[in-house]
């Protein structure tokens, strides 16, 4: 047994017991009484006649309790722990895998997670033997990483607050990454000597990494100068798991209701797997159907696809597919894609002379095409009649002012502080374009030739789409719930309206603007990415609700849009605002997690480090032993106190015997 | 020094303050009642032991010469021709003697024992003179015994109240000494009221043979203060030096449940002794807190324990 604080506990003791002892031996200084007689007091009095200020020290079962409650006081303040061999010295950093793989359940049906803490707080326990009033020496931070790293706590030599922080760990559903981890380790434990050319000033930190080995980037990674690392191997080998890897969905055309669901399985045991794949919309089963996933080989895992019919689905929703074996990793047994309904826009067109743009549209699959004279749109935006429609679309028509919407305009620069200043623009052809841009997919730019236009000066907040050999041709901008994609000339003006590009492009331009800027895909979140919304204006919060339960409320930006992230576990998030369920996003399990074999040993680098079972033996603390046995020993005190002093009823029924006159 | 004990409430410094007229007014019916039959020395309202001059019969005893021939009984002497002398009883006047202890210890207490007892005193004064008893008044310690002998009459109640107003107690209790000078006082014999705390239980015992053997009806009215009847509830608590006001002895207690405890029951057991002795020698007994009543202690207790009547 070793003491953490002896010197401390014997200083206490040297003080109270003496104390204590001096408190039985002096007399207490009574108050003066005068009264009749004391013959009726002198039997019941035993120190009578003795003026000495000390008293001869009687056996007493109360001193004798109260000293062994002080001694015990003394020995928990000694911090007496049982030997489990000495501290650590130096700098640890604890990085702890939270990935999707750390989610599988090995046998017990415990996670590999809740494993990875219970070892690290039994490492923390062996590394910080120290006590009440010391430290131990040694000083500890912790790192939990997957997609991204995360410092839960900085170097503390608190084997409390190390503990504490382990628990508050929270397992998330993304990818392994240790990268991030160990620059983050570095950047705190590495002290650079700028004399010394850059020569490290201290020893550095030995790293304590508790992972099944699962981690894709650790080849890529090296141990620095001085650097160690422990790996402390959380799960077992060989454990199969089957998975969804990929779920998508096609509408068969924009006008029809009709969705097709794909999905892609994986195997990464060595037996070939059957089973049953349902699929449900909106919580009613649409089909089941039976896979084989063969057996991975030696490079690759296996893997096999499924298709399902097609099935009507006009109003969107939410498809959710669940591979019915079970295995050690749930995480990617499920997963779910959210479709948004079909569309159709309601579109404002107001034109100065010839109708071109009125043909294109008309053309199109639109619940509502309303042609106005210009004066009558003025009138409209006046009122705001043009918020009832999707998409307002003007051709050289010169409004004062936007009122919140969206706004395809051609010819007459837009009333928007985003485009400050312009002049007439000269004759130019096209260069350049953003053709992954939904506005200009199917655009072939490099016919066009524009006679003249209008030469804008855009800031920062204006993605230009197009760009002339002159000026910008076309480009869209976001401001205070006001979207507009501008064409800085009239296509009167150019050859636009002979090409094929020009119907497409009016068919993208009113397709983006009408879904503001959603597509289809756009509701499928990834672990580690952010969730990034339009909200329509007047919206201010935004709440978001994780599928553990977990709620967070998000103010939406200048620009109309809401944010949240990282995403951290796989599930459907759901978003609502004006207390309404507005939309949900859904996040599947990552590519590359469903692998879940522990391995033996990790390779960092050129070194290989093999799985060691633990950094030491751990001390065990008697102190709140002591602590409880002193409380016992204080309850016995009392009761053998009240014992000897008895209570008010027994004096009670003493006086109520006694008859006087 | 604590107040616990200390007399709080006023003293008498008057003879009304001693017995108001209301008491007195109730007390006018009582007499003091006498277990024995005394001879006293004038007559009286009582039956004496002499043969005399009232109306009750007692006895016939054979006439001799010199009697006084109105007392013979004719009709026996026709019966039996012989002559008889018809004797009949005398009624003489009582003595009541009030016998007061005056030491420390008497001083003491809320209501003052002290005090209790020259009111009690005043009052058992007031009765017999009412009742043309003769009343004697002896106050005790060890530094002696003081009297005011003889007095007849209700007019010398103030006579008892002023003499009560001058006694200062003081010094230790000489119970015995007190007895031995009382019983062989030439004060007639008649009921003797001690009124003391009898803290002196050998004394007691003596002196009380003494008093009876003297030929005195003795009634021993023990008196204690409420601090000394219940400490605990009157506030005694703490640690405390008790200092005994005769004997200046000190004894350190703190005050605790079972020490009231066993206080409680040595108090009893004293009182128990002191009964005892007092009816092994066929003397009264009575004890007495000094916040009783003083109208209801007389009117009503002493009345059943056959004082008064």
């Amino acid at each position: 047994m070793t003491w953490v604080t002896p010197g401390t506990g014997l200083l206490l003791g040297a003080i109270v017991i003496p104390l204590l002892l001096i408190l039985y031996f002096l007399r207490l200084r009574r108050q003066p009484l005068r009264i009749s007689s004391t013959i009726l007091w002198e039997g019941a009095v035993e120190d009578l006649h003795a003026n000495s200020p000390f008293q001869r020290l009687r056996p007493s079962v109360l001193l004798l309790l109260q000293l062994l409650a002080l001694l015990l006081v003394v020995f928990s303040i000694m911090q007496p722990q049982v030997e489990g061999g000495s501290p650590k010295q130096g700098k640890h950093v604890l990085l702890l895998d939270r990935s999707t793989s750390m989610a599988a359940q090995d046998e017990g049906g415990v996670s590999r997670f809740a494993r990875a803490k219970i070892t690290a707080i039994e490492i923390v326990s062996t590394l910080h033997g120290g006590g009440l009033f010391s430290g131990s020496g040694s000083e500890t931070m912790v790192i939990a990483f997957s997609d991204s790293a995360e410092i839960i706590i900085p170097f503390t030599d608190s084997e409390q607050q190390l503990i504490s922080a382990i628990n508050s760990i929270q397992p998330t559903h993304g990818k392994s990454y240790i990268e991030e981890a160990l620059k983050l380790a570095r950047a705190y434990t590495t002290n650079v000597d700028p004399e010394q050319n850059g020569l490290a000033l201290s020893e550095s930190a030995q790293l304590e990494l508790f992972s099944d080995g699962q981690i894709p980037d650790l080849q890529a990674q090296a141990l620095q100068r001085g650097e160690t690392l422990h790996y402390h191997r959380i799960g077992e080998g060989e454990q199969a798991n089957i998975g969804i890897t990929t779920i998508n969905a096609k509408r068969i055309s924009e006008t029809s209701d009709d969705v097709q669901i794909f999905l892609s399985l994986i195997n990464t045991g060595e037996q070939e797997i059957t089973t049953d794949i349902e699929v449900s919309v909106n919580g009613f089963p649409i089909g089941v159907q039976q896979v084989l996933i063969p057996a991975q080989t030696e490079k690759n895992s296996g893997t096999a696809s499924v298709v399902f019919m097609p099935f009507s689905m006009p109003s969107g929703g939410v498809v959710h597919a669940v591979l019915t074996s079970s295995d050690a990793l749930a995480v990617d047994d499920v997963a779910s894609l959210v479709i948004s309904p079909p569309k159709e826009l309601r579109v404002l067109l107001a034109e100065n002379g010839p109708s071109l743009v009125k043909a294109v549209l008309e053309g199109m699959p639109l619940a509502k095409l309303q042609v106005v004279s210009p004066s009558t749109l003025e009138t409209m935006v006046a009122t705001q009649e043009t918020s009832s429609f999707d998409v307002v679309v003007t051709r050289d028509v010169q409004l004062e002012k936007l009122p919140q919407g969206n706004y395809l305009l051609f010819g007459s620069p837009p009333p928007m502080d985003a485009f400050s200043t312009f002049v007439e623009g000269e004759a130019q052809v096209m260069l350049v374009a953003k053709e992954n841009h939904p506005v200009m997919r199917f655009v072939r730019f490099e016919n066009i030739v524009i006679a003249k236009g209008f030469e804008i000066v855009v800031d920062e907040r204006v993605d230009v789409l197009l760009e002339g050999s002159g000026w910008p041709a076309v480009m869209t901008v976001r401001d205070r719930g006001v979207q507009v994609v501008y064409v800085a000339f009239d296509p009167l003006e150019s050859n636009w309206p002979y090409l094929r590009s020009f119907p497409f492009f009016v068919y993208n331009a009113v397709q983006f603007l009408g879904r503001s800027g959603d597509a289809l895909s756009s509701a499928l979140g990834k672990v580690g990415e952010t969730i990034s919304l339009n909200v329509p204006s007047g919206v201010e919060m935004v709440s978001i609700k994780e599928p553990n339960g977990q709620e967070h409320e998000v103010s939406v930006d200048a620009t109309g849009r809401a944010h949240w992230g990282p995403i951290r576990i796989t599930g459907l998030h759901a978003v609502s605002w004006n207390g309404k369920l507005q939309r949900r996003v859904a996040v599947n399990s990552p590519k590359g997690e469903a692998n879940i074999a522990s391995v033996e040993s990790i390779s960092i680098g050129a070194n290989t480090v093999e799985a060691s079972e633990s950094s030491g033996a751990s001390f065990i603390q008697l102190w709140p032993w002591a602590l409880a046995a002193v409380l016992v020993v204080l309850l016995l005190e009392w009761w053998v106190y009240q014992r000897k002093t008895g209570g008010v009823s027994r004096f009670l029924k003493t006086s109520a015997d006694n008859s006087w006159t | 020094m604590s107040e616990f004990g200390k007399t709080v409430h006023a003293r008498p410094v008057k003879v009304d303050e001693l017995l108001g007229s209301k008491l007195m007014a109730s007390l006018d019916k009582l007499d003091i009642v006498a277990r024995k039959i005394f001879s006293g020395k004038t007559q009286g309202e009582r039956r004496s032991r002499r043969r005399g001059m009232s109306v009750e019969f007692a006895d016939y005893r054979q006439y001799t010469a010199g009697d006084d021939l109105r007392f013979i009984d004719w009709n026996v002497y026709a019966r039996l021709d012989r002559l008889f002398m018809k004797i009949f009883l005398e009624e003489e006047e009582l003595t009541l003697g009030i016998a007061i202890d005056a030491s420390a210890s008497m001083e003491y207490g809320n209501p003052n024992k002290f005090d209790f007892a020259r009111r009690l005193a005043m009052a058992l004064g007031y009765i017999a003179l009412s009742s043309h008893n003769k009343v004697s008044l002896f106050s005790f310690n060890d530094k002696g015994v003081k009297r005011l002998s003889a007095l007849r009459g209700r007019k010398r109640t103030r006579d008892i109240g002023q003499w009560l107003l001058d006694l200062m107690p003081e010094g230790g209790t000489s119970f015995v000494e007190a007895c031995k000078v009382i019983s062989t006082s030439r004060q007639g014999r008649g009921v003797l009221v001690i009124v003391s705390d009898c803290f002196d239980t050998e004394g007691v015992k003596q002196g009380l043979s003494y008093l009876v053997g003297g030929g005195w009806d003795v009634f021993v009215m023990q008196t204690l203060a409420p601090e000394e009847v219940d400490p605990q509830r009157t506030g005694l608590e703490g640690d405390v030096r008790l200092e005994d006001s005769e004997t200046n002895d000190a004894c350190e207690i703190t005050v605790t449940a079972p020490l009231i405890a066993k206080y409680m029951q040595r108090l009893q057991q004293y009182c128990e002794d002191i009964r005892e002795q007092c009816t092994r020698v066929g003397a009264g007994n009575v004890k007495v807190s000094t916040d009783i009543d003083m109208e209801q202690l007389l009117v009503e207790y002493l009345r059943s324990r056959g004082l008064l009547r």
